[in-house]
């Protein structure tokens, strides 16, 4: 049923049996944060979540779960977004960590965290660093998704509150912000201080959305598309 | 509330809890395969390996794991790569990522049943993390398993999920019962890839220390998983407690010979492991011709969610083999399929599924076909 | 000056007679809507930056100087009674402080059947054994795994029906079934009106556990010093923490204060004072440290409470030209080892005009966790049984299930007999069925009719449903605010309230920058201290934009006051020919050129700040005040798999005047999301052989995600109410999730055929009442067992 066969130890097959590892309670990992360098040991089993929290005092990653089930502490290693819950710092060693704390720089919001309040993608606000990170993590590999993509990206990161629509309207204005450094598209629309009530109904629609059937309607309407 | 302790953790346990670190007393990152191998054979006490982590950490964050030594393999390179191998086929390291599985082109068209049950688990930030050897390699996700019940997955003496009077949710449908493997036991095996795996023949190739050397074994996924219940030490598959999967085989395409596809059904239409899932691999007979239903050459057919492994459905495949894949054919088949299942209590629903998703998975397949026929 | 009145106040469907204080409202009637700068517009959030940044602190980010960390350990019987806890070995490990049982607490009530906070009998799976502090998480979470708990196992019952049998184990020597707690109501004569009635349906309805799974967990941080406790809480009520938390100590509440910046939801399950906070204290105070207690996901979902399974059983009786004579439900709702119905019957007694009506809720106890308040408690539960057997009800008379409830309307409330201060079910009907373009989906065949010869060979079943929210949300006192109009012209409104993320900063700001005339940007708003600021009410029953918003108005108006009398003095102008104008510009009237701005008028007065107070006025004892609303959904089923896909909602609501549209709009579709999750995903799922909660986790309890998401179309009625409070304003945060899950059931019910019974519709279900209908896995009647599918039928 199975084949089997037999190297000798060692790539260079001196047959040296290799020493066994030397296990360390505390672990000695060097980090870059959001740009700014880590040096120091953190105990074996530490969460990257955890450490980020309660080390480093970054409390914008949330912990809704601990075991891999909400997004909330979903945070970018090397480029790819993860659940920090689940991921032992000592094995980030030399890793590159981006969090929600490194997106603004000083008082200018990142184009995402612009996007997330015009369109109103937040409720609660718990789930919304994760949710954020998400979008980032998309955007640096995909600048120009598509509402599936985006759908398909945010698939891990759960909202009680119910922001979904907004959450994927926001990560579509925020490529559109990014890709025309300065324009807005939606701007006029949902941070309409003084629009006219009627005009609310774009407000839940980013560019690629639709507008909702307002015949006659007071207040607001807004139509969401399909994800 | 619970707590498992692994064995071989030093006396007084408690007390060896490093402040702030849940997941482990010690960590280790080997430096290469030998040295993995050798102190999964050596050390004392044993050490656990970790790579993504996605499913130990959420063990030992249900109390269901315990490590007392992580042995970080993630950087190995010899675990690592994706690429065609020397037999004409493709290697996937045990290292390579769900995400990297399912990204598209990433894997060559005849493996697509691979690339879409890569695509179909978990989430995406699950996938960054999750490798395809711990994948092969995980848990159940057994209600009753992680919530702590009583399982023999977990040495406990009887699986609670099989209680009389329990309708444990989402069990298994075949392969539980009185002399077969996975007697007494509810619990069905989780992984999507591994499903598409068994459907291409793939081999998992297994490496161990042994005297003075590196040992290699490779295991046609079909007996990889063997649907046993072991005491829960050895967990699912055919792997030896000192043994690391290396990487995964697939055997050479053929020119267009096999075409694949891995379809998955759940409540939630993401991050959920499967109510029941399919992976189709078939090869065609020549074309008759226009207004021809095509006729199927062979077949594997696999289901994941019904067993503790992935479930080979042999008597469709041979039904299958020369007969002409029409509507009548495949639902046919789709009856064929449920043959001699046995639900249990929570699970009998599942046998429309599978009616369904293999009649509808063949005839995509036909389609397919007939499309790409009439493209020629 | 204040004076006391008595008034009815109305909160989640229960009606009390209250004393308030009356003040004097200084608002006057607000402009026409066009003249509004700020409210009715949809106005971003105001701590927006804060929740994009990561800078807004919630409870779980709370890190105090020397703050030691506590555990919970937790039963893992549903009902047992403890013989013995052996605590040397958790104790001796390094770095644990404390542990407390229930032979080492202090004796504190907890609950009004007799239990203290830790108890010798545990009754559920996840009551409280014990706590543990230790100086960091991961050393309490050994300590508490290292307690040795000797367990003597009881009988248990965790099913609400097997509860209620006559041999069920007892949950509490009560017993389970608490007559002696049941809401009882009654009008006309219920027996004749069935009599009289042509036509008669009925059904038994079967509602799931639902958990609210807020992102954030449920926790605290209790700072117990010599001359004051500081609590941090996860909560949706400051003053009802402060409260209990003083009561239960022992303490004057000029001593407690609670701190809550941001939650991370709370949909009702935070609506007071829980043990970790009550452990926390014990421990704080005898640490002399910071304690934090805060729940991981698994204790969120035994024990931090949940919405109740219902069991009801509901008769329509209507004339043969659909009006009904009577409405009789019996509803039994499975509270748990403790806690209390939901207005299950509010529904029945509320929505429609019927002079014969009865209902009766009961608490059942089952060995399962408390239940607790959930977004539109008992309303979410009981829309569903009447709304379906409505549909059925207009099917059995060949009536639009629309021109049923048209029938049916009423302009006065029925309970009272009181007109409605406002009502706009009518145009809800009307708008969401244009919306939805209700007519001509309507006109599609069920499943069974005769099938088009080109079908193809499996059909998917399509149907639209609709059903209608009524709600309380008239709010009331007490509220109270403050607003401070600074010398540089800013100001800051204080309350001691909360936001619990539906906005209410923002809609607080609007309320405040309008009535001030100044830029919303120069109004900021101080919330979530209740050494803050004066009393504000729980954020529940959606009432707190129409008792604080009012309070803010008036406020701001009383500061208006006092800014004219000022001006009046420097510009020596009788203060009545003044007006404050924006941008917080006071001119005399006709005379713009003559005026002064606000940060000119501050230099003049030094430092002075100028205090307007406000409190929320009682509502109008004459009126009755409800929110309304209609939900549509077009479902899609797929007869082989048992899929029940939602491809649209549609929700028309009446909430009064919309402050936010953007906000509202978003509390909207929160509301459908969760409505749809208690239609299609949601369940608690108990063992009954090991009483055990199975899927305490957000793996198996299933919250829709991104994906599981349809077209969501909202729209408002609008309309200000002219008679509730000073903004015209009724409250909306209940109202979106109630309808939904009843239009989701209805639209099933017009796709198959079969009315529904139980939710929610998952595949299971739905394949099995297909089959036990007749339909097919190609979405055909099966001609044999056609029989079984007359609709109406129970089961």
């Amino acid at each position: 049923m199975s084949s089997g066969w037999k190297e000798p130890a060692g790539a260079g097959g001196g047959g040296a049996a290799p020493a066994l590892p030397v296990f360390q309670s505390q672990v000695p990992v060097e980090l870059d944060v959001n740009g700014e360098r880590w040096v120091g040991e953190v105990p074996a089993g530490l969460t990257l979540a955890a450490f980020l929290r309660d080390r480093l005092g970054l409390t914008g990653t949330k912990i809704g779960c601990g075991e891999g089930n909400c997004g909330a502490c979903s945070v970018i290693v090397d480029g790819r977004l993860v659940y920090s819950c689940l991921v032992p710092v000592a094995s980030c060693d030399g890793s590159r960590v981006e969090t929600v704390e490194g997106l603004a720089q000083g008082d200018r919001l990142h184009p995402i965290q612009e996007a997330f309040i015009a369109e109103d993608a937040l409720q609660c606000g718990f789930c919304t660093p994760g949710q954020i990170m998400a979008v980032k993590a998309l955007l640096d590999q995909e600048p120009h998704p598509t509402r599936e993509q985006v759908v398909a990206a945010l698939s891990g990161n759960l909202c009680r509150c119910g922001a979904y629509l907004r959450i994927v309207n926001a990560a579509l204005r925020a490529a559109a912000m990014l890709a025309e450094p300065g324009a807005d598209p939606g701007a006029g629309a949902a941070s309409g201080r003084g629009a006219r009530g009627q005009d609310a109904a774009a407000s839940g629609d980013g560019p690629a959305g639709r507008r909702g059937e307002e015949g006659g309607v007071r207040g607001a309407t807004t139509g969401q598309d399909p994800v | 509330m619970r707590d498992v302790q692994e064995p071989g953790a030093p006396p007084g346990a408690p007390a060896a809890v490093a402040p702030g670190a849940p997941g482990g007393a010690a960590y280790a990152r080997v430096q290469s395969l030998e040295q993995a191998l050798r102190a999964l054979a050596e050390a004392s006490p044993p050490p656990v390996a970790l790579a993504g982590g996605t499913d130990l950490f959420s063990l030992i964050h249900q109390g269901r794991a315990r490590p007392a030594r992580l042995m970080d393999i993630g950087r190995l390179e010899a675990l690592a790569g994706l690429g065609p191998d020397a037999e004409g086929g493709w290697r996937v390291g045990a290292l390579a990522t769900l995400a990297e599985l399912a990204r598209p082109g990433a894997l060559p068209p005849a493996y697509r049943a691979l690339a879409q049950a890569a695509a179909a688990s978990a989430t995406p930030a699950l996938r960054n993390r999750a490798t395809l050897g711990g994948n092969l390699e995980q848990q159940v996700r057994c209600w009753f398993f992680r919530t702590g019940l009583p399982c023999l997955l977990a040495g406990d003496n009887h699986c609670a999920c099989a209680a009389p009077g329990t309708a444990g949710p989402f069990q298994a449908v075949f392969g539980h019962r009185a002399g077969e493997p996975g007697a007494g036991c509810g619990a069905v095996h989780p992984s999507d890839p591994a499903v598409a795996l068994v459907a291409l023949d793939a081999q998992v190739e297994l490496a161990r220390w042994t005297e003075g050397g590196l040992a290699r074994r490779r295991v046609p996924a079909g007996s990889y998983f063997p649907g046993r219940v072991d005491g829960g030490r050895r967990g699912l598959t055919a792997r030896e407690p000192g043994e690391l999967v290396v990487a995964v085989h697939l055997p050479p395409a053929g020119e267009g010979a096999w075409s694949s596809l891995y379809r998955k059904v759940t409540d939630r239409q993401a991050w959920q492991f499967a109510l029941v899932s399919l992976a189709v691999a078939v090869r065609w007979q020549e074309w008759e011709g226009p207004g021809a239903a095509p006729v199927v050459g062979g077949a594997r057919l696999v289901l994941g969610g019904v067993a503790l492994k992935p479930w080979r459905l042999e008597a469709v495949e041979a039904w299958l083999e020369g007969r002409a894949l029409d509507e009548g054919a495949a639902r046919r088949a789709g009856e064929l399929a449920v043959d001699g299942a046995d639900p249990l209590p929570g699970s009998r629903f599942k046998l429309e599924l599978i009616r369904a998703l293999v009649a509808d998975a063949l005839l995509e397949l036909a389609a397919e076909r007939r499309a790409q026929a009439a493209a020629r | 000056m204040p004076r006391l009145v008595k008034t009815q106040f109305e909160f989640e469907g229960r009606v009390q007679e209250r004393y308030v204080v009356v003040e004097d409202d200084p608002a006057g009637p607000l402009p026409e809507e066009g003249a509004l700068r700020y409210v009715g517009r949809p106005v971003p959030r105001v701590d927006g930056w804060e929740k994009v940044t990561g800078r807004a602190r919630y409870t779980h980010d709370v890190r105090l100087p020397g703050m030691v960390y506590a555990v919970v350990v937790r039963s893992p019987y549903p009902h047992a009674r403890i013989r013995a806890i052996r605590t040397a070995g958790a104790l001796a490990i390094p770095g644990v402080l404390a542990v407390l049982t229930h032979e080492n607490c202090p004796p504190i009530p907890w609950g009004r059947e007799g239990d203290r906070v830790l108890n010798p009998v545990v009754r559920y799976h996840g009551d409280e054994v014990a706590v543990v502090a230790a100086r960091d998480l991961a050393t309490a979470r050994a300590a508490a795994a290292a307690l040795e708990v000797e367990y003597e196992p009881l009988p248990f019952v965790v099913d609400l029906e097997e509860a209620m049998k006559p041999d069920a184990p007892p949950v509490r020597p009560q017993g389970n079934v608490r007559w002696d707690r049941a809401s009882r109501y009654s009008r006309g004569d219920v027996e004749e009106g069935l009599r009289r009635a042509a036509v008669v349906v009925e059904g038994t309805f079967r509602t799931p556990v639902q958990l609210h799974n807020c992102m954030e967990t449920h926790g605290s941080v209790v700072d117990w010093q010599q001359d004051r406790v500081t609590i941090y809480d996860s909560t949706q009520h400051l003053f009802g923490v402060r409260d209990r938390f003083a009561q239960l100590f022992g303490l004057p509440v000029h001593r407690v204060r609670v701190v809550k910046e941001h939650m991370g939801g709370g949909f009702g399950s935070k609506n007071g004072l829980h043990k970790y906070t009550v452990l926390a204290g014990i421990l704080s105070r005898q640490l002399g440290r910071p304690v934090r207690c805060v729940l991981d996901r698994e204790e969120e979902n035994l024990a931090a409470g949940n919405r109740h399974s219902t069991l009801q059983r509901l008769r329509l009786g209507a004339t043969a030209d659909g009006r009904l004579v009577a409405i009789d439900l019996e509803a039994y709702a499975a509270v748990g080892v403790l806690g209390s119905a939901g207005s299950i019957g509010g529904p029945a007694r509320q929505l429609y005009a019927c002079p014969n009506v009865r209902t009766v809720e009961v608490p059942v106890h089952t060995n399962t966790g408390p239940a607790s308040a959930f977004r539109a408690p008992g309303y979410v539960e009981g829309t569903v049984a009447l709304e379906v057997l409505m549909d059925e009800l207009a099917g059995r008379l060949g009536l639009d299930p629309i021109e049923l409830r048209l029938r049916n309307y009423t302009e006065v409330d029925p309970i009272s007999g009181r007109p409605y201060s406002s009502k706009g079910l009518r145009q809800a009907y009307a708008l969401g069925a244009a919306m939805a373009g209700w007519d001509a989906k309507r006109g599609r065949v069920a499943a069974g009719a005769a099938t088009e010869p080109d079908e193809p060979a499996r059909r998917r079943l399509r149907g639209i449903g609709m059903a209608s929210q009524i709600w309380g949300g008239a709010g009331g006192p007490p509220a109270q605010a403050e607003v401070r109009v600074h010398p540089d012209g800013t100001a800051t409104v204080v309350t001691a309230g909360q936001d619990i993320g539906t906005g209410t900063r923002t809609v607080l700001a609007q309320i405040a920058a309008e009535e001030l005339a100044l830029p919303l940007e120069r109004v900021r708003v101080q919330l979530g201290d209740t050494d803050g600021g004066p009393y504000a009410p729980i954020s529940a029953g959606s009432m707190t934009v129409p008792s604080m918003g009012p309070a803010v108005r008036s406020a701001a108006a009383d500061a208006v006051r006092q800014i004219l009398e000022l001006a009046g003095g420097l510009l020596e102008v009788d203060p009545r020919d003044l007006e404050l104008v924006p941008p917080g510009r006071v001119q005399v009237k006709g005379a713009p050129d003559r005026g002064v701005g606000l940060a000119e008028l501050g230099k003049t007065l030094g430092q002075y700040v100028i205090v307007g107070r406000g409190s929320r006025g009682p509502n109008p004892d004459e009126y009755a005040i409800h929110t309304f609303g209609a939900q549509f959904a077009e479902v899609e089923v797929d007869p082989a798999t048992g899929e029940v896909r939602v491809l649209d909602l549609w929700a028309v609501h009446d909430i009064g005047r919309v402050v936010n549209p953007l906000t509202a709009s978003a509390q909207m579709e929160g509301g459908m999301i969760q409505g749809l999750g208690f239609a299609l995903l949601e369940e608690r799922v108990m063992d009954p052989v090991s009483g055990r909660v199975l899927n305490p986790n957000l793996e198996n309890y299933r919250v829709p995600t991104v994906a599981d998401i349809p077209r969501l179309h909202v729209a408002f009625t609008g309309e200000p109410d002219p008679h509730g409070n000073n903004l015209g304003v009724k409250g909306a945060g209940e109202p979106p999730i109630i309808p939904t899950a009843a239009a989701i059931a209805n639209a099933f019910y017009h796709a198959t055929g079969i009315p529904v019974r139980e939710l929610p519709l998952s595949r299971d279900r739905v394949l099995a009442l297909l089959r036990r209908h007749g339909i097919g896995p190609d979405g055909r009647r099966q001609p044999s067992r056609a029989g079984a599918a007359e609709g109406g039928e129970d089961r």
